[in-house]
């Protein structure tokens, strides 16, 4: 703790318990200037589960409309009752594990004053709104408030707001557990305006996380004095209450668009700093900035202090979270741009919070349990993913209601680079009763890009990739599609462009939209920018259309070319005719005949799914013939097939397409090879597995007679 | 007569018996290959043509994600084709039940001739016995369980932490396995005991084995775990070996087969041996 936060967290204190009024009445003007800047004060009542609040926002209209309203989420209602969207939506899907809430266990926000500086109430104004499709005017997740006059481009208004929140017992993403708290969503937030469009504040749903627009944030929280604390931002200091029994805690940070944090007397905290220089050699330098072709001082990395807040028992993983935050830190710093703010918090989550594998600016929660196999890289993904999400959220903010592909889709294909970077493949996590099955078990290893696959091609055809969450046909659509079908296009479009120009797009897109709000034509812009190449195509085709991907090889024939053809023909004005017995005594005569066979080989290529590939960007065809000799051509991929022919005086023995794999969304991998022999080694073996699987379940039925 | 002792006569018996084993394990590879068949020819035509298919050898996610997205709408066809020879198979174990129990209690060697003719004799008995287990499963799976359950569930619903959450949900999983262990014990004993008397009337022998347990709960039960841990052993063996394989080759996968098999042949070893060992304690003890 820093003596003259300290100092001054005292004197605020007594100022703040004596007057009554708030800390800081200008809170963020000594703060970098954002737009919007939030002030807050907040007390958990532990016994009652309540948390009491109020903060100063301050909202600067930077666009050239007069705006005459404000629109706040208000994300507890979410937790409120049975109409609110959220819990509509989840019965809808009978996801009856979400939806289920017990007697007491509701959660909600009251905004019991809500005022201009100047004391105009605008409460009487106050009014819950659904805007989303379908409507469910139940919903009570976003709140709009009217001003007396609008707020004319380039002015500012202070809004003065106290609220009452029942902290529910363990909602979507927040919750509470014995004594334990995570608290996000919590606060009245303002969402985001858009010039000419108006206020983009969507209701809280099932499939969809969150869009808020960049601010300053000083946030005071006040808690037992037992519990351990965690936040978003920066711990400027921490004033005790010995009377009450409380401590409060107060952190700031500037350019993040959300802030939450946690509570627990069940806590460790450790603190360890990234030390850049430790941790990325001279080497590592060059080669980023070479590859990224960047000055080597744009790819330096700075160091961070790091808080993991750990339950205790947890504590033998602790050097495992560190060490995939420490990897995290420096693969998304050298390849997208260094990590800018001073700290980042890692929570593993409260038990039974529900809270786990979240991401919040500069803190985010990973997730664990008390038995895990060292070769099973969990918790480490879950950490590079969620801290990835400080990048791919967190710092390109785009808008997770409309296309979550852009943080979900682009940070996966980020973490499965970074883990297999850092760790290389990982083992399946499958788990009987809580005990790894790895203990006893060869279980298969993976890269995440191999996963991923499996379940995007089995999503292409339920929704783009490119719908607002809210729209999928269900959740599953929703997960495979966002995170898993978007990361394996990223991963197939890296292969049509090459690494290093990928790295580049990435790079690119990542700082131009640092502390904005990308949309999913800011990508394709960018992709079509750095790689001089036009894409459009690939993202209409795979992102925002629901066409299966899938050329293969129907068929590979290799027959000998006939020396003579039969029937007539007119040779020097005579008409001859080749019949069966002339034609074998040309092939005796033709001594050398044996030695010069030629044979025609066909391969037949066809598109078996409804996606293509652009024009000029044709699929390569190898064939391999039996001497070893190869021949490699190319189908525009154009049509629903094609046939490719050989004269070769040998026979073909193979012919695959695309057999660099690049084309990794290609719903059906096993199609896109045709070997002419057939070798069953691999088949007999999945048989005689499936024949012992069955056995085994026949002895056990037959043990109940 | 100790335990261990009746299990050691229980192997001489199926060692004299041997020929049983293999008969039986004829007829589930039979049933295996009927149910395995038809994903063979299907997974040989998808791959056997393709370099894809020499990956099959170890669980690869590539070909798994082409599996799910081929055959997903197979799956439910695959599932109604595997349970019609599972039935099939569960009345054909009634019917073998009677010779295996029928040859052990005569001793002596055992013909394919003798063995049938005892499945065919005890194959009314032993269905009506089949017919009374179902209720009684349904009623200790259905209601039993649940019972027993709900101090780990109380348990583990008020955990702090996820320690007792693991441990009740393992302890919960070891008592079904206990009470399944009790009520097959059970109705082995049922079996036995309309051989051993050579009795028609399956309700007399229910009751009749209800009080031989009754009486020698501890005996019977402890010698029914005792074999539980044979094959406990058998299968951690199994385990142990299949995971040091090489994932492929011919060799490998020759060797892979022949161990699976070995498995199966070492579990129906155990069902032997659980049978000769309840007849020998029930010839013991038989009031």
């Amino acid at each position: 703790m820093k003596t003259r936060g300290v100092i001054f967290l005292f004197l605020a204190a007594i100022l703040y318990c004596g007057s009554g009024v708030p800390l800081r009445a200008q809170p963020a003007e000594s703060r970098e200037g954002q737009p919007l800047r939030y002030e807050i004060w907040v007390e958990l009542d532990h016994a009652q589960r309540m948390l009491h609040g109020r903060e100063v926002i301050s909202w600067t209209n930077t666009s050239r409309d007069a705006v005459p309203d404000m629109l706040f989420h208000l994300y507890y209602n979410a937790f409120k009752n049975e109409n609110s969207t959220v819990m509509q939506e989840s019965k809808e899907e009978s996801l009856f594990v979400r939806a289920r809430v017990k007697e007491g266990e509701w959660g909600w926000v009251d905004v019991t004053k809500i005022a201009l500086e100047d004391g105009r109430d605008l409460k009487p104004t106050a009014e819950f709104v659904t805007r989303d499709e379908p409507r469910r005017p139940g919903d009570q997740t976003v709140m709009r408030v009217t001003f007396p006059a609008p707020i004319a481009p380039g002015a500012t208004v202070r809004l003065r707001c106290e609220f009452e929140s029942r902290v529910p017992r363990s909602g979507m993403r927040t919750g509470y557990y014995k004594d334990s708290y995570f608290i996000a969503q919590w606060f009245p937030k303002p969402g985001v305006y858009e010039e000419g469009k108006g206020w983009n504040c969507h209701e809280y749903h099932a499939n969809s996380e969150f869009f808020a627009d960049f601010a300053d944030f000083l946030v005071h929280i006040t808690v037992p004095e037992n519990f351990v604390v965690g936040s978003s931002g920066k711990l400027e200091g921490m004033v005790p209450d010995t009377a009450k029994k409380t401590a409060t805690y107060t952190y700031g940070q500037s350019r993040i668009h959300d802030f939450a944090w946690t509570a627990s007397p069940e806590f460790i905290k450790v603190e360890r700093e990234f030390i850049a220089n430790q941790e990325v050699t001279p080497q590592e330098y060059e080669e980023t900035a070479g590859r990224l072709a960047l000055p080597l001082e744009e790819v330096r990395l700075p160091d961070v202090k790091m808080t993991l807040l750990i339950e205790k028992q947890h504590r033998n993983q602790i050097d495992r979270h560190f060490k995939a935050l420490r990897m995290a830190l420096k693969y998304y710093g050298l390849w997208y741009g260094p990590y800018p703010y001073e700290t980042v918090t890692m929570i593993d989550p409260p038990f039974r919070t529900g809270s786990g594998g979240m991401e919040y600016p500069t803190l985010f929660t990973a997730g664990t349990s008390v038995l895990k196999s060292r070769k099973v890289l969990s918790p480490e993904g879950v950490i590079i993913h969620e801290f990835g999400h400080g990048y791919w959220y967190g710092l390109a903010a785009n808008n997770e209601f409309e296309e979550a592909w852009l943080d979900e889709g682009i940070n996966t294909y980020s973490t499965g680079k970074v883990v297999a970077k850092a760790y290389g493949r990982g083992e399946f996590g499958a788990s009987f009763k809580g005990i790894p099955l790895g203990w006893f078990l060869k279980l298969p290893i993976y890269y995440d890009y191999e996963t991923d696959r499996a379940a995007a091609i089995n999503i292409a055809e339920y929704d783009p990739v490119v719908t607002p969450s809210w729209k999928f046909y269900n959740g599953g659509s929703y997960g495979a599609n966002v995170y898993m079908r978007a990361s394996t296009c990223l991963n197939t479009l890296e292969g049509l462009l090459g690494a290093d120009v990928m790295a580049r797009v990435m790079r690119t897109f990542h700082m131009r939209y640092r502390f904005k709000h990308p949309v999913t034509e800011d990508f394709i812009t960018v992709v079509n920018e750095v790689s001089g190449k036009d894409l459009k195509w690939f993202f209409d085709e795979l992102f925002f259309n629901t066409l299966n991907f899938d050329y293969g090889v129907a068929s590979l024939r290799s027959v000998e070319k006939p020396v003579q053809s039969l029937g007539v023909f007119d040779v020097n004005g005579k008409r001859e005719e080749m019949t069966v017995r002339k034609i074998a005594e040309f092939k005796k005569k033709e001594k050398s005949a044996r030695n010069n066979k030629t044979y025609v080989t066909t391969v037949t290529l066809r598109r078996f799914g409804e996606a293509r590939v652009g024009i000029g960007v044709p699929l390569k065809v190898r064939v391999v013939f039996a001497d070893g000799s190869e021949e490699v051509r190319e189908w525009d991929g154009q049509g629903r097939w094609a046939k490719l022919n050989f004269e070769k005086p040998v026979k073909a023995k193979l012919a695959q397409i695309d057999p660099g794999m690049i084309w990794l969304i290609d719903s059906n991998q096993a199609n896109n090879g045709f070997r002419i022999e057939t070798k069953r080694e691999g088949v007999f073996r999945v048989a005689a597995k499936f024949l012992f699987l069955i056995q085994n379940l026949l002895l056990a039925v037959g043990s109940v007679s | 007569m100790g335990n261990f002792k009746i299990i050691g006569n229980g192997v001489s018996a199926v060692r004299r018996n041997s020929g049983m084993i293999l008969w039986l394990w004829l007829i589930d590879l039979f049933f295996g290959i009927i149910v395995a068949a038809p994903v063979y020819f299907l997974v040989n035509k998808d791959f056997g043509h393709s370099p894809a298919g020499e990956g099959l050898g170890r669980l690869n996610f590539i070909w798994l994600g082409d599996s799910i997205y081929k055959y997903q709408d197979l799956l439910p066809t695959l599932a109604g084709w595997m349970l019609v020879p599972a039935l099939l198979f569960i009345l054909i174990s009634v019917f073998l039940n009677g010779g295996i129990i029928g040859r052990l209690a005569a001793g002596g060697k055992t013909t394919l001739q003798g063995f049938f003719a005892d499945c065919g004799k005890y194959f009314g008995r032993f269905f009506r016995v089949f017919l009374l287990s179902l209720p009684v499963y349904v009623l200790v799976f259905g209601g039993l369980v649940k019972l027993v359950s709900v101090p780990f569930k109380f348990w583990a619903k008020n955990a702090a932490g996820e320690v007792p959450v693991i441990v009740a949900s393992n302890l919960r999983f070891l008592m079904t396995i206990l009470l399944l262990s009790i009520v097959q014990m059970y109705f082995d004993y049922v079996k036995i005991h309309l051989v051993v008397r050579d009795g028609r009337k399956v309700l007399a022998a229910a009751a009749a084995a209800l009080s031989f347990i009754g009486r020698k709960f501890f005996k019977a039960w402890g010698l029914y775990l005792l074999v539980g841990l044979l094959f406990i052993a058998a299968t951690a063996v199994f385990i142990a070996v299949t995971n040091v394989l090489p994932g492929t080759g011919v060799a490998a996968l020759a060797l892979g087969f022949i161990l699976a098999q070995a498995y199966i042949l070492a579990r129906i070893w155990t069902k032997l041996l659980f049978f000769a060992a309840e007849l020998d304690l029930y010839k013991i003890f038989r009031p």
